[in-house]
């Protein structure tokens, strides 16, 4: 199933972290945006392949904008319980 | 003979202790049954739709049922937990049904806020069986579970938009996109087991009785000033290692996380903002779930703490639009009404508007903590010296604006923004280190009085 990772609010994009067809675990950063004077990593929700990095560094973004496509894996038996990755 | 799980009584016996279960009402064609029972000792009012009979739905004879376990939810005081598949009202009824329904409503609200009340969600809940849940003080959501007013066919009919049950009232739209629940749960033994936790959290509170053991808060923080982060690890920190814990409403409004758990053995409510997402801005949503949640709390007893780090109000016409005003009040008031011991901690910033809503010494906080590098501004430095002295900075060489700026924000701090300066105005009682925040907020709390707020939980 593919996702689309999505802004949440205008932001400027400062680092993309990932590119197509890399292989991304939970929790991991795939971009880093700056707003609100704040520099807010964006983590992937999901595991699976990157299919599309739809921004670059230095782009300003709105909210909605898809940012990162992602093919989403079979769910593994290791999905843990609760949201907490800590 | 194999029992169909869709039974109310199995139902209701895989949620109460073993053996406890003790019917209140006849088993019959009410659709309907009530039954006490205790959740690891504590007492507990139960009823279940009838999934057997007509697809749960209620008539006069059910809703009588459900009034007869409010009655004695009330005359014990104990939590009423509300096990939910219908499809809402006996057509065959008619008005009754209707009556009927609105009996059930008027008897949640009447209780709301006296006893805590759940509800699950076992499987569709429509109608007035999606009010009935609505009107309780948490709503788990297992994974068969949907809840919408009106089903399919009848949007498709009216609207032409063709949408499945899952997809219009399952745990994806209501986890993320409606807020209508607070809990979605994995499987139905995780739903049995979330009630299981809301019921000890609310129903037995406990007191301050281990003296628990500090550690660095801190440590949850990232290096950088600037760098967002996920608030989740400080709050596990804050609360014991172990116990229970649960979080409401953890997909919606995500840059704000309204927890229940335990600080040293007895049950408190944590609010706190998550830099994460949206930067840990309040906007519309997080504020209205943040009220809620803080007069719930409020109305059962249970104490809050606050962790604070907002850079303010999301700007934008979206969220005007959306009503940020209107909803953002209800924060402002739900802090302002709440009598139970709330202790603030600002670990790193606090600005603007959405310092004020945080729960500030101004709205009546027991106690405003702040970390030694915290800071209390109406906005960041850099932003205020940008306005203050936007001429001097316009006329700058545009090499000498960054080492200005930075000079000016220095010298503004001073003046506005530090945690010293907050002390010296009273609106933070005390400086706090991280490895002793544990030990601190606790005592703050057990030192103030116990009190309970005297009003209903409206689903805000």
């Amino acid at each position: 199933m593919i996702h689309t990772v999505r802004a949440e609010m205008v932001a400027n994009v400062l680092e993309v972290s990932v590119a197509a067809g890399d292989r991304i675990a939970i929790g991991e950063t795939l971009l880093l945006l700056e707003s609100m004077k704040m520099e807010i990593p964006v983590l992937a929700e999901i595991s699976g392949e990157v299919l599309e990095v739809a921004v670059a560094v230095g782009d300003v973004i709105q909210e909605g904008d898809p940012l990162v496509l992602i093919d989403e894996q079979a769910r593994s038996a290791s999905s843990q319980r609760g949201s907490n990755q800590s | 003979m194999s029992v169909d799980p869709k039974d109310p009584q199995l139902r209701i016996e895989k949620i109460i202790d073993s053996g406890s279960f003790t019917p209140l009402t006849e088993r019959d064609e009410s659709g309907m049954l009530a039954a006490s029972g205790t959740i690891s000792g504590t007492r507990v009012t139960l009823f279940a739709t009838d999934a057997t009979i007509q697809g749960g739905a209620m008539g006069e004879a059910g809703a009588h049922v459900i009034l007869s376990a409010y009655a004695d939810a009330m005359k014990h005081q104990n939590p009423i937990v509300g096990i939910w598949h219908s499809g809402g009202a006996r057509l065959r009824e008619g008005v009754k049904s209707l009556h009927a329904f609105g009996l059930v409503f008027n008897a949640i609200t009447q209780a709301s806020g006296k006893i805590p009340q759940l509800s699950l969600v076992l499987g569709p809940a429509a109608g007035g069986g999606a009010y009935g849940p609505a009107l309780t003080d948490v709503i788990v959501l297992a994974p068969e579970g949907r809840i919408f007013v009106t089903g399919p066919d009848v949007v498709r009919s009216v609207t032409g938009e063709s949408v499945d049950m899952a997809r219009l009232g399952g745990p994806e739209p209501h986890g993320r996109r409606s807020g209508v629940v607070h809990v979605i749960a994995e499987s139905d033994e995780d739903s049995f087991e979330s009630i299981r936790r809301l019921v000890r959290l609310l129903g037995d509170q406990g007191e301050f009785t281990n003296t628990g053991s500090d550690l660095d808060l801190a440590q949850f923080l990232p290096d950088s000033n600037k760098r967002a982060y996920d608030v989740h690890p400080l709050i596990a920190g804050l609360l014991d290692e172990g116990s229970d814990r649960q979080e409401l409403h953890p997909k919606w409004a995500p840059n704000i996380v309204t927890t229940l758990g335990r600080l040293n053995g007895r049950t408190v409510g944590v609010v706190a903002n998550n830099p994460l997402r949206l930067g840990g801005c309040l906007d519309s949503s997080s504020a209205e779930k943040a009220a809620r949640f803080v007069r719930m709390c409020d109305s059962f007893g249970v104490p809050l703490v606050v962790l604070v780090d907002v850079p303010g109000y999301l700007p934008g016409v979206g969220q005007e639009w959306d009503g940020v005003v209107r909803r953002g009040a209800k924060l402002l008031h739900a802090f302002s009404e709440a009598v139970v011991p709330r202790v603030t901690l600002i670990t790193r910033k606090a600005y603007g508007g959405a310092y004020i809503a945080m729960n500030s010494r101004s709205l009546g906080a027991t106690k405003v903590f702040a970390w030694p590098n915290a800071e209390v501004a109406v906005m960041g430095a850099v932003a205020a010296i940008r306005v203050l002295h936007r001429r001097i900075l316009a006329d700058l060489p545009d090499d000498q604006r960054a080492a200005m700026e930075l000079e000016l924000a220095a010298e503004h701090e001073k003046i506005s923004g530090g945690v010293a300066r907050a002390i010296e105005i009273g609106v933070v009682d005390e400086i706090i280190e991280p490895n002793l925040s544990r030990s601190a907020i606790a005592s703050a709390i057990a030192a103030a009085p116990a009190r309970r707020g005297a009003h209903s939980n409206i689903p805000l």
